[in-house]
């Protein structure tokens, strides 16, 4: 994570954080929001907490606060008149960085809009916690779940990481992790971002698309239909790559090879805790540019890929070989990742975190009428696609750098994934 | 009564995994709680399904992989039982 968000702010961008965004018909105090953060972070000091690393073995870990310095402001409100001039703010606030050495670790902003509603913004960074976190975090703040005793835990990926090197077994487990890597490196991914960063801005814009309850059923029903029970994120994976490889061939793009980082879930089910955490990895998927041609050939290949993991331990691999990373400055972390994929670390960044935490249907005691997840993702590639389910409808977020895809493109990419997902096949 | 307690044999070695290694002992799973409403994801039903193969040297069907024969530690158990039976 951290070297991830280095990267990042030295490529000019916010870091390695992720938003979520509540829309409610009604308004209630910024004071009284303020006040309830105020109070999770005094019982929370975490909350706060500035990301060091230890002198000598330059182990990174938390420095928390001692509980009595003046609190960070971490609340905002802004004003929008229409809604070019919401996404605008919108915008602003996904490229405004965390001060993350201060202690800035998430923040609210809340836009009133012209209709009396207003959005409500949590920025966070993924240092501290993953999604599945941030969504209990902004539940405790709205006050739809009671707060637990202890919300943190001390280990491996909890940001609060061990001290010591970790053993010999872990560096031969950790091993298949990295012989994922060299045999994707074999044919090495080529990003949108890296062909035409030099006119780039170091800006992230990005694109939702929302589909009705009868539309996510009938989507639902399809996935289940075609790639299996449970299989869903195969399902969005073959309509997000084929419709991506025919992006990059409409900008004359050849890429050896298409990898694929597909966040997962390291946490046992029934729980959200703990939830000042990071308890996901990342799983390497890789894909031949013939196998991106045929919806059913990128279905299979998704499936078999997982299927594989799950078989060779692959993600208990990645896990090792992320607590070994620990030990290397974060910097050169990036920079050997970057060199194995000769300047790239993925072709497209995919997330799918399915349903939403449920106690999000309301915030403050208002209804929230819908929910966006909004990441921050790594550049390069620069470009990201989330799918996520709330109250029953399916929405996309699509991620990119500003000018690396036009809106057109954004839109026209969103628009083509819909209809894949809708007819089962490459439109 | 042999049959019965091979099933149940089978119940006790799936129980075990789902409970340890799949969710968190909060959530009190037991033989008939419905497990995808108890949060089961793709991952976990893979681990399971690779948990099948590995301790009953039994590779379940695409075909028979669905919503009613994997809700329950119970369903996907008697699912073990009768394809071991048809082997």
């Amino acid at each position: 994570m951290l070297a991830f968000d280095r990267q990042m702010k030295l490529l000019g961008f916010a870091g390695n954080q992720a938003q979520i965004v509540l829309g409610i018909k009604d308004r209630f105090s910024e004071a009284d929001l303020a006040e309830r953060i105020r109070t999770l972070k005094k019982r929370f000091p975490i909350l706060e907490a500035k990301p060091v690393r230890g002198i000598v073995n330059r182990s990174p870990y938390w420095k928390i606060p001692s509980g009595t310095g003046p609190f960070l402001p971490c609340v905002r409100t802004h004003h929008a008149h229409d809604r070019a001039q919401l996404h605008s703010i919108k915008v602003g606030i996904l490229n405004r960085p965390l001060d993350t050495r201060r202690g800035e670790l998430f923040r609210l902003d809340l836009i009133h809009k012209e209709d009396a509603g207003m959005e409500v913004i949590m920025t966070w960074s993924h240092m501290l916690m993953d999604v599945r976190g941030a969504e209990y975090l902004l539940a405790m703040i709205g006050g739809s779940v009671s707060v637990p005793e202890d919300c943190t835990q001390e280990g491996l990926l909890s940001g609060c990481y061990t001290e010591r090197m970790p053993g010999g077994s872990k560096f031969k487990q950790a091993e298949k992790s990295f012989g994922r890597i060299d045999e994707l490196a074999l044919n090495p991914p080529v990003s949108i971002y890296t062909r035409t960063r030099r006119a780039l801005a170091s800006r992230l814009d990005y694109r939702v698309i929302s589909f009705t309850s009868s539309q996510t059923d009938n989507i639902l029903e399809l996935a289940e239909k075609h790639g299996g029970f449970l299989n869903e994120s195969a399902y969005y994976a073959a309509a997000t790559l084929g419709e991506f490889s025919r992006l990059m061939a409409s900008k004359n793009i050849f890429s050896p090879g298409f990898v694929v980082p597909v966040s997962i879930d390291l946490r046992k089910k029934g729980t959200r805790m703990p939830v000042f955490s990071n308890q996901s990895a990342n799983l390497l998927y890789g894909f031949d540019p013939e196998e991106l041609e045929e919806f059913d050939s990128i279905l299979a290949s998704f499936t078999r890929q997982a299927q594989d993991a799950v078989r060779n331990d692959i993600i208990s691999s990645s896990v090792s070989a992320m607590e070994y990373c620990r030990f290397i400055p974060s910097g050169l972390y990036a920079k050997k990742i970057r060199q194995a994929f000769k300047g790239e670390i993925a072709s497209l960044v995919f997330a799918n975190p399915g349903k939403t935490f449920a106690p999000l249907q309301s915030f403050m005691g208002c209804r929230v009428e819908y929910q966006h997840h909004v990441p921050s993702v790594v550049v390069p590639p620069g470009i990201g696609i989330v799918f996520y389910i709330f109250s029953r409808r399916l929405h996309i977020t699509l991620v990119y750098v500003e000018s690396m895809l036009t809106a057109a493109e954004a839109d026209d990419f969103l628009r083509a994934v819909g209809r894949d997902l809708a007819s089962g096949k490459l439109t | 009564m042999e049959e019965h307690g091979f099933l149940e044999q089978i119940q006790e070695s799936v129980l075990g995994f789902v409970r340890n290694e799949i969710f968190d002992p909060s959530a009190g799973i037991e033989t008939d709680t419905h497990l995808i409403e108890a949060g089961l994801d793709s991952f976990s039903l893979l681990k399971i399904l690779v948990f099948v193969e590995k301790t009953f040297d039994l590779r379940i069907p695409e075909s028979e992989i669905s919503e009613e024969r994997m809700c329950s530690v119970g369903n996907i158990s008697a699912l073990i039982h009768e394809l071991l039976e048809k082997k």
